[in-house]
């Protein structure tokens, strides 16, 4: 009873895009949930699909992160050497959730891939819990989702300089006359 | 005015947006967002709307959450909690310690009940490298978990009365903790921030007096619930405080991503143990309690509710302890048992080997379990290696905290503060 993996993937395939593939082909599903790697274009409607009209409904937005792919000893800006079989230096990825009794399966896996410059498109009107999850993943990869009402740092203070969970940033941090360097941006009202 | 500027970020060079703290948000309305407001609050707001930090150091807050208020009298126009004053960079360490170095972290997510965000974690190790964990070591496990959650809704029985001005249920509850600290102790050699569970099993047996101690414990258990339940639930004072105050309808609280008793309290019968199972929960007896009005009031019956099945578990793992090992015999990830390292030359180099060497296959997993405050789960992405590419967790606590704004908004102060202890959340699971 249920959707597999593979199922799951053939059905948005018709109705949502051809253009999503396996996920797994990057990265192996150790946890056997479906992974659909969608490209950007197609994101809100196959969160809307998966949302509204999917057979189970996976109502609940549950995780919402990134991951960076480069490889860490290239950290001059530039010359950004990626993971063997990474698509951009970014996947955000959504894990979204059934909600009550029903069918299996029980999450279902997003990734989208995005380069630095480029945006992601913001869920927030179609999860207004989004919000937070996006601003942290802004905060820490800075990553920007075109859409979002109010994106700004949630964990690091306003001004910070860099973003933490990028792997070229130094564990140690960094110095910390450099990290507020853009604090003289933020002006109190006239 | 909302000072907001583009710029070019240096590392990186792509588009930032940084904005300015939300201190002056809404300082000054102009007269159509005062019309608008009026309307939606339903009465005419002033021209001069007062800013206030509720925290970082109220005591109300739980920890050190900041809530920005723009206040017109007492009326909430707007609330803005602003988190990250507890964030260690629990996420980034995860890439750089071993993966058994990284479960004492996780204690300090929920420090409140600590061996949930364990089991969690070592779930998600065990995921994705194929562990079998023994039946005894599960069953040990749902023991401390369910201990744990009755020690985690223990506070929020204790405290948020004790915000609202209840004081003496603050003492009742932390007696009845005092008890579980012993048992905890007891098992686990610590009373807080235990980091008893393993990968693939659990640090120790339990010893035979403590078995003892937890079937006393939960005989009484439920008498004493309903003890608390005559102290409360049938209070006026209580009931008012709570009574239709921060309701979020089922889409609502879906939308907003809320799991564990507060989309329960919203009348959804929606538990990771249930419909999910981990840990051989499937093979325990017990109700999910939900609410109808999605209220405070309704979180706290199903939290008291909770008390009791979590009572009812622990009673039927006890006396069903299965007998065998508390760890699995899998030399690749698990390290072996202490004694046999001291005599034996194959298992110390096993040991040796688990300790410098163990590499977690590649691939992804996402596990979720059923903690005090809602879902936690525990994104990995590992690489062939000794530690984590990247580590997610899925804090319950930052969602709930960003229920918040949603609830406040239109209310008054003295319900903010039933609204905070409603929610039920830990700064160190949100912050990270």
């Amino acid at each position: 009873m249920g959707l597999s993996p593979t199922d799951l993937l053939a059905l948005v395939k018709e109705r949502v895009s051809s253009k999503i593939s396996d996920g797994t082909d990057y990265l192996r599903a150790a946890d056997g949930t479906a992974s659909l790697d969608c490209p950007k274009e197609h994101l809100l409607s196959l969160l809307r699909y998966l949302r509204d009209d999917c057979e189970p409904r996976f109502r609940l937005l549950t995780s919402l992160t990134a991951t960076d792919e480069s490889l860490p000893q290239s950290s001059s800006p530039g010359s950004l050497s990626l993971r063997p079989g990474a698509k951009a230096r970014f996947r955000v990825v959504y894990h979204m959730e059934r909600v009550g009794e029903g069918n299996r399966p029980f999450h279902v896996r997003i990734i989208v891939w995005t380069g630095q410059k480029n945006q992601v498109p913001s869920c927030v009107s179609l999860f207004p819990g989004a919000d937070w999850l996006e601003r942290e993943v802004f905060d820490m990869f800075g990553i920007v989702f075109d859409g979002h009402p109010d994106l700004k740092r949630i964990l690091m203070p306003d001004g910070y300089n860099g973003f933490p969970l990028r792997k070229d940033f130094p564990l140690r941090g960094k110095d910390p006359s450099k990290l507020y360097r853009e604090w003289n941006l933020l002006r109190l009202p006239d | 005015m909302v000072t907001t500027k583009i710029l070019e970020v240096e590392m990186g060079k792509e588009l930032g947006k940084q904005g300015v703290s939300p201190l002056h948000r809404l300082l000054e309305l102009n007269s159509d967002e005062r019309e608008r407001l009026s309307q939606e609050f339903g009465q005419e707001l002033h021209e001069d709307l007062m800013t206030v930090n509720m925290g970082p150091q109220h005591p109300s807050t739980h920890g050190v959450l900041r809530i920005v208020l723009t206040l017109d009298g007492e009326l909430i126009v707007d609330a803005e909690p602003v988190i990250g004053y507890l964030h260690r960079g629990k996420e980034k360490m995860a890439e750089t310690l071993r993966f058994f170095q990284y479960i004492p972290h996780t204690d300090r997510l929920d420090y409140l009940a600590p061996q949930i965000n364990n089991v969690a974690f070592c779930q998600t190790i065990e995921k994705a490298a194929g562990i079998e964990v023994p039946p005894r070591a599960q069953a040990i496990r749902v023991i401390l978990m369910e201990l744990m959650r009755i020690m985690g809704h223990l506070i929020y029985v204790g405290t948020t009365p004790l915000d609202i001005g209840a004081a003496s249920m603050f003492f009742f509850a932390f007696r009845e903790r005092e008890d579980l600290y012993d048992i905890v102790d007891s098992i686990t050699g610590q009373r807080m921030n235990n980091s008893y569970i393993r990968i693939g099993g659990v640090g120790n047996e339990i010893p035979e007096p403590t078995v003892k101690a937890i079937t006393d414990f939960v005989d009484t258990f439920p008498a004493k619930v309903d003890n608390f339940e005559k102290l409360l639930t049938g209070n006026k004072i209580w009931w008012d405080r709570n009574r239709d105050i921060g309701v979020l309808s089922a889409d609502e609280a879906m939308g907003l991503s809320l799991t564990g008793p507060i989309l329960r309290g919203c009348g959804i019968e929606h538990d990771v143990r249930k419909l999910a199972p981990y840990s051989g929960y499937e093979n325990y007896d017990f109700d999910i309690p939900v609410g109808g009005v999605g209220d405070c009031f309704d979180r706290y019956l199903v939290r008291m509710e909770e008390l009791r099945q979590s009572a009812r578990i622990v009673s039927q793992a006890i006396r069903n302890l299965p007998k065998g090992d508390i760890y699995a015999e899998d030399r690749r990830f698990v390290l072996p048992p202490k004694e046999k390292v001291f005599s034996s030359m194959e298992e110390l180099i096993f040991q040796f080997e688990v300790v410098a060497n163990m590499k977690v296959p590649r691939g992804e997993v996402y596990s979720a379990i059923e903690a005090t405050k809602g879902e936690l789960g525990f994104y990995l992405v590992s690489d062939d290696g000794p530690r984590a590419h990247r580590l997610h967790v899925r804090s319950p606590s930052l969602l709930n905290i960003q229920a918040l704004k949603t609830l406040a908004r239109g209310r008054y102060i003295s319900d903010l503060v039933a609204i905070i202890g409603s929610l039920d959340f830990v700064m160190g699971e949100c912050d990270r």
